[in-house]
């Protein structure tokens, strides 16, 4: 490895209102490394890759020095001209169009704009992929690839395009500079895919190029991996050579010391209280046969990195995503877990809060009223199937006194109010249910810090009154704070449980993360 | 703002044209001879609140209007028993548009412009291409009978008015399905079953279209295979019109009948002061553009919208 850095990201900090995502933290690169950024939820490495994409801006005081030549932050798209080529977790391909369609997402790799020849397009990318040894067919679409092939085919497209930005920097080819940055875009990939995706990788670094890749896989990190800076909370908290680090070491950095009491508490004795949710061998798409009980008056945490499965279970239970096997009690009564609906399990007194308030929480241009109610219309059911007017109003009054929306004006359309209080709203409608049972997923996201108190507030004294509350969050500190009961999920599976002084958020970081019994 | 405009338009057109615009009988001839253009309207607003745009519903009517005609004069059915089939037919055509588009996942806009299109045809068939007269003298006197020297036609349209407006804002189906319109995945996950309810609306709408058909063929006695397709873009010129008053920025019952009314006005006091027939092609399409525009963007209006922006 050459003495200078490919590029060095310094002092780099970013808040978003009154939450620091980021602290003096930074990143250097040098020629010709596989570089890991490695951390939890929560950990900034997702804003430091925003940020070094150009998607946001950090704070002031943020330095890059590109081989010692100090550069301004890219902006929008100008990384390509660093020669910088970004992977994301979600690939960005278009799974109806071609390989070869796929791979200049601006204009055509191998004709001028106006005069389109795919028959130069065809030979010029089964150049492209031949020259990295990946086996691809420029003419298949992408729907018919397997997701190893799609991240690939992504990547490939990644490099690529960092070789073009890189070509009007240095004419002759000696002395690149590019990069290419993996966020997450390997979650998918078996250790066969794995193997293949380093080649392809060493192929470039061994031009005097680096790859970074943003993780959270432990395994994958050590496996792939010559260098690795370490985030937690925001700052930097270890950088260093892989082969030094031991997986210890790096599962310390990541989540922090164990804590000091390793006593395990008895979980206290609640088997008299009455289980209001129980969930036996439930399968789907992600998960593979989860079970689990929840009690009344308990508030059970639900969590995971992603791809863990985690954030499916809730929508599993409520019947939004179809499940193909297991079964589900509710308060005495057991289904099959493929017969649930939405609107069978409100019947029954489940409810879910979903995670995106504005596509699936509440209709912004309708009343509060309107959305507060709509889950339990039958109730103000009059005369020719006429709404109760009068029944409405006073639930709907009832219910925002109870979560406290500010102003207290029901009548008022959702989007009027702050996301704090249409976060309020939405559980003033699932309230207004009464549930038995009440799931969340991700309850107090893009919501500000006093917003976020009350929320908590209110599912303690809802589970107080005896409801059981599930709580399915990426937020290991917002667990740690809420939850009575915490179960942690990798692979398709439960994995912990995490109760009394277990219930840590470094601890479920690293039940998270431990990959030693996989 | 839209009642204020129609009496503006009124007053313009009887100051223009006393001797011929305002007189009782035209006010009356207006109101009766638009009810078709009124229900056949009103037909759009179930389907169009859960966010499915039906375009068949005028060859819908036009279908049920020549099914009527030709079973009653040609095979000498009572009259009765034509009305019911062709209104069984009309809400089998709304339920098999339903199939189409629930069940086969067609979009809504293709599924009812095919089946429209479709029903054209058959209509063509079915009269021969002619025009089929002699329809009973019965059916006539019932549909052009008059109170207060407008028609009966006229009342029921109201009635049916009434009935929708109470539907769409006073029942709980009325609540599911505006919001299955606004946000389908805020509605499913709110327990609301969409796909039911979608399915349901495109069958209402299908009978609503043929009981259209119905007043058509009662009103003049005859039906021809050709002049119902001319009322789609009028329907939804006053669907869209009406959203932008009684209740603005939604689709709604009263409005849709005022919105009627007043292009119904425009396009007869335009005929009366001797403007073209070309005119009413440019006038319908004109306001439909105008109306959506001034509705803050048709977008709130459109298909697929989801939550919209921006208090009102």
């Amino acid at each position: 490895m050459a003495g200078e850095p490919l590029f060095a990201l310094r002092k780099v900090s970013k808040s978003f209102g009154a939450t620091r995502a980021l602290q003096d933290a930074g990143l250097t690169v040098y020629p010709g490394e596989v570089h890991g950024l490695l951390g939890t939820n929560g950990s900034g490495k997702s804003t430091m890759l925003k940020i070094l994409s150009g998607f946001i801006a950090p704070d002031d005081g943020a330095e890059l020095t590109v081989r010692g030549e100090p550069a301004p932050i890219p902006v929008g798209g100008e990384y390509r001209r660093l020669g910088w080529g970004f992977v994301h977790q979600d690939l960005a391909l278009y799974p109806s169009l071609r390989v070869m369609d796929n791979f200049h997402l601006s204009g055509p790799v191998a004709s001028p704009p106006y005069a389109l020849s795919w028959r130069r397009e065809y030979r010029k990318v089964s150049e492209i992929l031949e020259r990295l040894r990946l086996n691809l067919d420029p003419r298949e679409t992408v729907d018919r690839l397997a997701q190893p092939q799609r991240a690939l085919l992504a990547i490939a497209r990644a490099m690529y395009e960092a070789e073009l930005g890189n070509e009007g920097h240095q004419a002759d080819g000696t002395n690149p500079r590019e990069v290419l940055f993996l966020d997450e875009s390997t979650v998918s990939l078996e250790a066969r895919d794995r193997a293949e995706l380093l080649r392809v990788i060493r192929r470039m670094t061994a031009r005097g190029c680096a790859v970074v890749i943003v993780s959270h896989d432990l395994g994958e990190v050590r496996e792939l991996t010559d260098r690795v800076t370490v985030l937690r909370d925001g700052r930097v908290v270890g950088t260093g050579l892989t082969a030094e680090l031991s997986e210890g070491d790096l599962l310390t950095l990541v989540a922090g010391s164990m804590p000091e009491q390793q006593v395990e508490h008895e979980p206290p004795d609640d088997s008299s209280a009455q289980v209001v949710l129980g969930v036996a061998d439930l399968v789907g798409p992600s998960v593979g046969g989860v079970s689990f009980e929840c009690r009344r008056g308990e508030i059970l945490g639900l969590t995971g990195l992603a791809g863990s499965g985690f954030d499916e279970i809730p929508y599993l239970l409520y019947g939004a995503v179809r499940a193909s096997a297991g079964q589900v009690v509710l308060a005495g009564d057991e289904f099959e877990a493929r017969w649930l609906r939405p609107n069978r399990a409100i019947r029954l007194g489940l409810c879910l809060v979903p995670g995106d308030r504005r596509q699936q929480g509440v209709v912004a241009s309708a009343t509060v009223r309107a959305n507060v109610t709509l889950p339990s219309l039958e109730r103000y059911r009059g005369v020719l199937g006429w709404v109760s007017r009068a029944r409405e109003d006073r639930d709907a009054a009832a219910s925002t006194t109870r979560v406290g929306l500010v102003p207290p004006d029901y009548n008022a359309p959702v989007s009027a109010f702050s996301g704090g209080n249409q976060q309020k709203a939405v559980l003033a409608k699932w309230f207004n249910t009464v549930p038995k049972m009440l799931m969340l997923h991700e309850p107090t996201v893009g919501i500000d810090v006093r917003a976020r108190a009350q929320v908590h507030e209110l599912l303690r004294t809802a589970a107080g009154d005896g409801q059981g509350i599930l709580c399915v969050s990426g937020d290991f500190e917002q667990l740690e704070q809420l939850c009575d009961r915490v179960l942690v999920m990798r692979k398709g599976r439960i994995r912990a449980e995490l109760t009394g002084s277990r219930l840590t958020k470094s601890t479920i970081a690293r039940e998270s993360m431990n990959v030693s019994d996989d | 703002m839209l009642p204020v405009v129609w009496v503006l338009l009124i007053v313009v057109f009887s100051v223009a044209e006393p001797s011929k615009f305002f007189t009782h009988a035209d006010f009356a001839n207006i109101l009766s001879s638009q009810a078709t253009l009124v229900i056949l309207s009103l037909a759009l607003l179930l389907p169009l609140t859960a966010g499915d745009f039906d375009l068949s519903v005028a060859s819908n009517a036009g279908f049920a209007s020549m099914i009527i005609a030709v079973l009653n004069v040609s095979h000498h059915l009572p009259i009765v028993l034509c009305i019911v089939i062709a209104l069984a037919a009309g809400a089998g055509i709304g339920f098999i548009n339903g199939l189409v588009i629930i069940v086969f996942n067609v979009d809504a806009f293709i599924a009812t412009l095919g089946m429209g299109t479709v029903l054209a045809g058959l209509t063509l068939l079915l009269s021969g291409e002619n025009t089929i007269n002699g329809v009973s003298p019965g059916l006539v006197s019932v549909v052009d009978g008059t109170w207060f020297g407008i028609s009966h036609l006229f009342y029921f349209a109201l009635a049916l008015t009434l009935v929708l407006w109470y539907v769409a804002e006073h029942t709980i189906t009325g609540r599911r399905i505006l919001f299955a319109g606004l946000g389908p995945v805020v509605a499913q996950l709110s327990g609301v079953r969409v796909s039911r309810l979608r399915w349901a609306a495109m069958t209402l709408s299908g009978l609503l279209a043929a009981l259209a058909g119905l007043s058509y063929v009662g009103t003049i006695g005859a039906a021809d295979p050709v002049s119902a397709s001319g009322l789609l873009l009028p329907a939804y010129a006053a669907m869209f019109l009406g959203a932008t008053t009684i209740a603005p920025g939604r689709f709604n019952a009263w409005g849709t009948t005022i919105a009627a009314y007043f292009l119904a006005t425009g396009f007869t006091g335009l005929e009366l002061l001797g403007v073209n027939s070309w005119v009413q092609q440019v006038f319908y399409g004109g306001i439909l553009v105008i109306a959506v525009a001034l509705a803050s963007g048709g977008s709130r209006l459109s298909r697929k919208s989801g939550a919209a922006a921006g208090a009102n």
